[in-house]
């Protein structure tokens, strides 16, 4: 005992120390919820630490209104620049209300898709007009690879939103990917008539519509008629929608049947556009 | 009346810290009255005293802001302790010593707390570490406690009287 009353206040250190390392390495991990005693100390100090900060604010507040009379001119200068600020973002909000049917498409595509889908951006257009290219901003670090099909979402019939071709990866990089359309003369879309299931190949001209002739001369083929991907090369994936067939032309020496289609995507208007991944 | 004036004192400090002291930053680093505060209280009191608010003011800061409960508690009960045994050596007080003794315990708090958060495998570079025991936080809480030991002075100290010759 003597030992215990020589050494008491060490003791007493060496105890609250080590009590409070358990404590320490208890609290140390993410916990659930706050003990008992933490809530109550907390419930009691945080209205007070509130007050004060109310308190704070109001004299804080005083001290800058006698401020504020001097800084006038200033503000003027900056409620300028607002304004300059506001006209801007303004015509940034008329830029979107000008989307809105391509947004609203792009919405029900994603949320009606059974593909995966990355959305990309378009960020440069080829110039000229021989092709009809561009690059967005996704590429290999995104999981983008060489010959994925490229789509955006469109209205096929009323309320019925799915992927329109647009196109397919031509070049990957590590942020960046080339993209090639459909209407590109270089390229070509094997299809088939939903309706009929007859098939044929698609490839691009320059005024921005698609021909393309039928394997089959006698295949069953009318105006309005909806052409989908047949997958047929795998080179598009397949079931993705085209367009409309505009004009049906039959050339007797060549014994095919020769039809326009109008693509579903309007070309000249691409912001966004879906790269499927799988 | 010394126990409910020192934790009064604590309580008080520990709103001031929350509300105000974030305001009063220079260049970033915030000033630790907590540690001012309990070191003033090992010299003026003694270790009992000054490990004993080490302890309340630590287990305060600990449970209302941060998710780790003892940390600040465990550094501050130490830096009480220890700077209380100044207690009795110090001939005089003045304010050189509180400087001392404040700055002297900010570096030991840094490099308990950078040691603290290595055990418990936080993510604390060495350079951090180290630039955070040296940092001006440590000039910050001494200059802080010169003036509040002035006040103290000023507010407390009897006025020395003399009447006549002796």
């Amino acid at each position: 005992m003597h030992f215990l009353r020589k050494y008491k206040e060490r003791m007493i250190v060496i105890a609250i120390a080590i009590i409070l390392l358990i404590v320490i390495g208890q609290t140390s991990k993410e916990r659930i919820s706050l003990s008992g005693i933490e809530r109550l100390t907390g419930n009691i100090l945080s209205p007070l630490t509130s007050g004060v900060t109310t308190a704070r604010e109001g004299i804080a507040g005083f001290f800058s209104s006698i401020g504020e009379t001097f800084e006038a001119r200033e503000e003027n200068e900056l409620l300028k620049d607002e304004i300059k600020r506001l006209q801007s973002e303004n015509r940034n909000l008329l830029d979107i209300i000008g989307k809105t049917d391509y947004l609203r498409n792009e919405m029900e595509l994603e949320r009606a898709t059974e593909l995966t889908l990355l959305k990309g951006k378009v960020v440069g257009k080829e110039p000229g007009n021989w092709f009809s290219r561009f690059t967005i901003n996704l590429g290999s670090k995104d999981g983008v690879i060489k010959g994925a099909t490229v789509v955006q979402g469109v209205e096929v019939e009323q309320q019925l939103y799915q992927e329109g071709i647009v196109g397919r990866v031509v070049d990957v990089g590590d942020n960046w990917a080339k993209v090639t359309t459909v209407i590109d003369e270089l390229n070509s879309v094997s299809f088939k008539i939903i309706r009929t299931q007859d098939g044929g190949v698609l490839s691009g001209g320059l005024d921005g519509q698609l021909e393309g002739y039928l394997f089959d001369f006698e295949a069953d083929v009318i105006v309005g008629d909806k052409l989908y991907t047949s997958g047929l090369g795998g080179v598009y994936t397949q079931d993705i929608y085209i367009g409309e067939v505009t004009e049906i032309r039959t050339s007797q020496e060549e014994l095919t049947k020769t039809i326009v289609v109008q693509p579903a995507v309007d070309f000249r208007k691409l912001y966004n556009v879906f790269i499927i991944v799988n | 009346m010394t126990i409910l004036l020192i934790t009064m004192s604590i309580i008080l400090n520990i709103i001031i810290q929350a509300t105000l002291i974030p305001n009063i930053g220079v260049f970033g680093v915030v000033p630790n009255t907590a540690l001012v505060l309990v070191v003033m209280i090992a010299l003026k009191k003694g270790r009992i005293y000054g490990s004993a608010s080490g302890l309340l003011a630590g287990l305060l800061q600990d449970v209302l802001f941060s998710i780790t409960i003892g940390v600040n508690a465990f550094i501050l009960f130490f830096i009480g302790y220890f700077v209380g045994f100044a207690y009795n050596s110090l001939t005089r007080e003045s304010g050189i010593n509180h400087f001392i003794f404040t700055a002297l315990s900010t570096v030991f708090y840094n490099v308990l707390f950078s040691l603290i958060q290595f055990f418990l495998s936080r993510d604390v570079s060495f350079v951090d570490a180290v630039q955070s025991i040296f940092s001006l936080e440590v000039v910050y809480n001494g200059i802080i406690a010169v003036l509040l030991f002035m006040l103290i002075q000023r507010l407390f100290t009897q006025p020395n009287l003399k009447f006549g010759r002796r």
